[in-house]
């Protein structure tokens, strides 16, 4: 076990790693006998998370580096932020303007993509895959900055022009390649807009539509990672109103495209004309107020 | 499922127990883990609903919202009762029975 110290102070959350002769049989997830939650993969580690502070890594020396680290941002990440009561939204984010946008979708939507391309133009990556979400001082939604690695398909690599992604993995990395990006600032941003992926082939080079409310809610709750988890730590409810929360202050839209690569610098043209285009509209209203 | 009461202005109504209710701007959006499933409420839905904290008739609901909306009193009652049935459609209100 090695701990260091952090450069910024005392650290938020303890990563406590330590080698073990075996892994896992087979996967688990779910309250341990300790207490802390537990997630076990076959062939990979353990870890446990307790208390929204602390996650204990259990590994065998020779289990592969890449793999425990997505398993470590993506799935034990996001178990600790529930136990915090934050929202860890499956979404990956740049940093425009100071605020976090943030893009969701189904695993291969193109999330990560997008943001890659979006780092080419100058924007920091805020996050990938898991983002954090919890409310600020005064109730707005604020996100956390999160790992600036990028997970990226072969094609999306050739298409950036940057064949060097690192790692060919499998299990939760899947085909995916691991694209280390420059870093976006490590702070707390506004969470500015929310943008869920759709395939569309007769929407020309790009669509944006503003959602409901009631549909936000949707996509946000379509999106949050690892719900399940949330469930079995008996914190749904405190997800549920931190969703409705983000769902009524931020603005969601559905961002409609062809699914092609081709064409990428066009969507990105009409995303940066959008973030200064963007107005808010008034809501309707049922029966008129006296 | 469908709700079997009809109701008329004198029915009393009260939410159902174990809902989970977060505020969506003027909407509301409300959580039955039980179920598990979750439902907005409009702003019309909304009012009717914040009336049945505790057990309420149907005509003193009416005439709450007609206190706070532009709205005659064929229509808020038309459409508070349609809103009630949907309410008791999905299990969020429940209907109190005389004498119970």
């Amino acid at each position: 076990m090695r701990k260091c110290r952090s450069p910024v102070g005392e650290p938020d959350v303890w990563i406590i790693v330590e080698v073990c002769e075996t892994s896992p049989s087979e996967n688990r997830y779910g309250p341990s006998e300790s207490g802390a939650f537990e997630i076990s993969v076959a062939g990979l580690g353990r870890y446990l998370i307790r208390a929204g502070r602390e996650i204990r890594l259990t590994r065998p020396e020779d289990a592969s580096d890449d793999e425990l680290r997505a398993w470590l941002l993506g799935p034990a990440l996001a178990t600790l932020l529930h136990q915090r009561g934050a929202l860890p939204l499956h979404a990956s984010a740049v940093v425009v303007d100071r605020k976090c946008v943030a893009f969701v979708g189904p695993c291969g939507a193109g999330k990560s993509t997008i943001c890659a391309f979006l780092a080419q133009r100058g924007y920091a990556v805020a996050s990938d895959d898991v983002l954090a979400i919890s409310r600020g001082p005064s109730g707005m939604p604020q996100a956390g900055a999160g790992s600036s690695s990028v997970r990226l398909m072969a094609d999306s690599l050739a298409a950036l022009g940057a064949n060097h992604g690192e790692h060919y993995g499998r299990g939760l990395l899947g085909e995916k390649r691991v694209l280390h990006m420059q870093p976006g600032p490590v702070r707390l941003m506004a969470l500015q807009s929310i943008y869920a992926l759709e395939d569309s082939s007769d929407c020309g080079h790009g669509e944006v539509v503003k959602v409901s409310s009631a549909d936000a809610l949707k996509i946000i709750l379509d999106n949050i990672s690892r719900p399940e988890f949330a469930n079995e730590l008996g914190c749904f409810e405190c997800t549920f109103a931190l969703a409705a929360t983000v769902a009524s202050q931020v603005t969601v839209y559905r961002l409609l495209r062809p699914r092609t690569l081709s064409d990428m610098a066009t969507l990105l043209d009409l995303l940066e004309t959008h973030w200064f285009r963007a107005k808010a509209r008034r809501p309707r209203r049922a029966f008129r107020e006296r | 499922m469908l709700a079997s009461h009809s109701l008329d202005l004198t029915s009393t109504l009260v939410q159902t127990e174990g809902m989970f209710a977060a505020e969506l701007g003027r909407e509301i959006a409300m959580l039955n883990i039980a179920r598990g499933r979750y439902y907005v409420l409009n702003v019309t839905a909304h009012a009717v609903w914040r009336r049945l904290e505790k057990p309420a008739r149907v005509s003193d609901i009416c005439e709450s919202l007609r206190r706070d909306f532009e709205v005659d009193c064929a229509t808020c009652y038309k459409e508070t009762v349609a809103v009630l049935s949907e309410l008791l459609g999905e299990g969020l209100v429940r209907v109190i029975e005389c004498g119970s």
